[in-house]
């Protein structure tokens, strides 16, 4: 196996990874409610607390969860390099050229990007908690009032599963196949913008090649054993919500009932 | 230009245990290298250390002396020199025809328009296609045996001096093995050092002129087939077999027989037999 990459299953039994889909997909939403209720540097690094008691009760490595947000790091120094540069607002620390630093552009980048990072965390805890077959069946459960008006909800939630397992599938063939064009002598490091984009093309054909013949196999496996959809399937493991759920809204809305005091107050 | 390994050890980064342990070898010029090992014993990570696609964590990969880690032209070189197949090469195939898929290489080591379509036509020969009826074909229109000639071709084109190949004959029928083994043989009697993964005990007992056996990334046992083959026990061990024949002749031997050892094929075995009871050999 590869990398852990955002959107991958790590196995478990922890009271996190017990907890039913269909709560954790909106405690998610609660999560972000937190987020960005979170007033300030003190709001946040309540919530940062927080979540470190949720990492902490998934019983996960932190560097699992470190490097499963470690591509999307970027977006974050990024963030924090955009707000560090073109915020103008307080007095000026630096000022050399066309680069101004300010007080109040030193306060967004941080506050921004460690709001983003808190969300990645989230994200990622969700997704390295839940397993695919539970993350798509909480998220049809949830899509189902939407069946009323015509939405697939079970086609699409079966998509999105589908989807979230060939996902490292694919990271490993991209590699392979990197691999096997270099050994013919392909170059992908060096030559300008153009000549680069070109050179993904003899990654990108076989990569499609193999996405289309994967999916050729899975429909055949799925329609060999009688998959025919939504309509009339019955489920192997019912959900059912239980006690540990219900403390784990509870939980969630004491930690955001503090933050909105907080604000209140203007701490 | 021998390939030496020098005590290499490499662990993928996303995991803590080595997939290659203190491994040491050369591969000498001319020679047939059969490597075998269970699933998951390193073989593929192994090869990919010959063209420097993989760089040791610790240890050397020398080539004519040179560390290829070290020596960005060493590497360069030997990429140039070292063909390498992977497993199922067909899935690598990408270019609209057959011609420019198996141009591809030659056109990286920036050759000219000339020589890339007379590597073409030869390479192809070669593999037993005929240029005029597939260059201008797409290669996705030929069937899976073909479509791993072709690309067997693409890395012929480069004309490499040693032809490195991961399990060439998995996936294949009795029919496109046997091709594909012939033909690899007759590369190696043209002078090419070869590697081959294979898990076809009996293909690598009879053409390779050394054997290497992995278990859990270490190498495990090395030497001649005759004499790797003669441990069938040890190869049961690590999940490996020996060739029919040889198990045979193995099983006659402990009833009482005395046939020599080294016996890989039915023919060799039949012939041991005779000659043991005074009948005729072939
Ligand atoms: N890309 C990779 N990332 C992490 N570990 C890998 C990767 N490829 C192989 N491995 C691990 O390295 C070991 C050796 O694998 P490999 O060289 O593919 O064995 P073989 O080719 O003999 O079946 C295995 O334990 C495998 O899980
Ligand atoms: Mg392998």
């Amino acid at each position: 196996m590869g990398n852990l990459i955002l959107g991958q299953y790590c196995p478990g039994t922890s009271v996190v990874h017990r907890t039913d889909p269909r709560i954790k997909l909106f405690l998610v939403i609660f999560y972000l409610a937190l987020v960005f209720v979170a007033p300030g540097f003190s709001g946040l690094a309540v919530v940062t607390a927080f979540t470190c008691l949720i990492i902490f009760f998934a019983k996960i490595p932190f560097r699992t969860i470190l490097n499963s947000i470690k591509p999307l790091l970027f977006i974050v120094i990024i963030t924090a390099l955009i707000n560090l540069f073109f915020v103008h607002s307080g007095e000026a620390v630096v000022d050399w050229m066309f680069f101004t630093i300010t007080t109040g552009s030193i306060y967004m980048a941080i506050f921004l990007s460690w709001r983003l990072a808190l969300l990645l965390f989230g994200m990622s805890l969700l997704t390295l908690t839940t397993s695919p077959i539970d993350l798509t069946d909480g998220a049809e459960h949830l899509m189902r009032p939407f069946e009323r008006i015509g939405f697939p909800a079970h086609e699409f939630a079966m998509m999105m599963g589908i989807a979230l397992r060939f996902l490292p599938v694919f990271m490993d063939e991209a590699a392979k196949i990197k691999k096997a064009q270099e050994a013919r002598g392909a170059d992908f490091e060096s030559g300008n913008f153009i000549t680069r984009g070109k050179s993904i093309i003899p990654i990108l054909v076989p990569l499609f090649v193999s996405a289309f013949r994967h999916a050729d196999e899975l429909a055949m496996a799925m329609e060999s054993r009688c998959y025919h959809g939504g309509v009339g399937r019955t489920r192997m493991h019912v959900l059912a919500i239980k006690n540990h759920d219900y403390a784990a809204i509870a939980v969630f809305a004491v930690a955001l009932a503090c933050l909105i005091v907080m604000r209140v107050v203007g701490l | 230009m021998p390939i030496t390994f020098d005590h290499v050890t490499y662990s993928y980064p996303s995991s803590c245990e080595p997939a290659l342990r203190d491994i040491s070898f050369t591969i000498e010029d001319g020679e047939f290298l059969g490597i075998i090992g269970h699933t998951g014993s390193g073989k593929s990570t192994l090869i990919q250390h010959i063209n420097g696609l993989l760089l040791p964590s610790k240890g050397s990969v020398l080539v004519d002396g040179m560390d290829i880690a070290s020596n960005r032209v060493a590497r360069r070189d030997t990429r140039r020199k070292v063909g390498l197949v992977f497993q199922y090469p067909e899935y690598q195939l990408f270019a609209d025809t057959v011609k420019a898929d198996v141009g591809f290489g030659p056109r990286n080591l920036g050759l000219g328009e000339e020589e890339i379509i007379t590597r073409v036509r030869q390479a192809l020969a070669r593999v037993g296609l005929s240029y005029e009826e597939c260059a201008e074909k797409s290669p996705f229109d030929f069937s899976g045996g073909q479509r791993r000639r072709i690309a067997l071709a693409g890395i012929l084109a480069m004309q490499p001096s040693v032809l490195v190949l991961d399990e060439p004959m998995a996936g294949l029928d009795p029919r496109g093995r046997e091709n594909i083994m012939r033909f690899i043989c007759s590369l190696h009697e043209e002078g090419m050092t070869i590697v081959m993964v294979s898990h076809n005990m009996e293909d690598v007992a009879v053409h390779a002129t050394r054997v290497i056996t992995l278990k859990k990334g270490e190498i495990l046992m090395q030497g001649t087939p005759r004499e790797v083959f003669s441990h069938p026990k040890e190869l049961r061990d690590v999940g490996l077999g020996v060739p029919l024949a040889t198990a045979f002749a193995t099983e006659l031997n402990e009833c009482g027989f005395a046939l020599p050892a080294g016996i890989f094929t039915l023919e060799e075995l039949a012939d041991a037999v005779a000659a043991e009871l005074g009948g005729v050999v072939s």
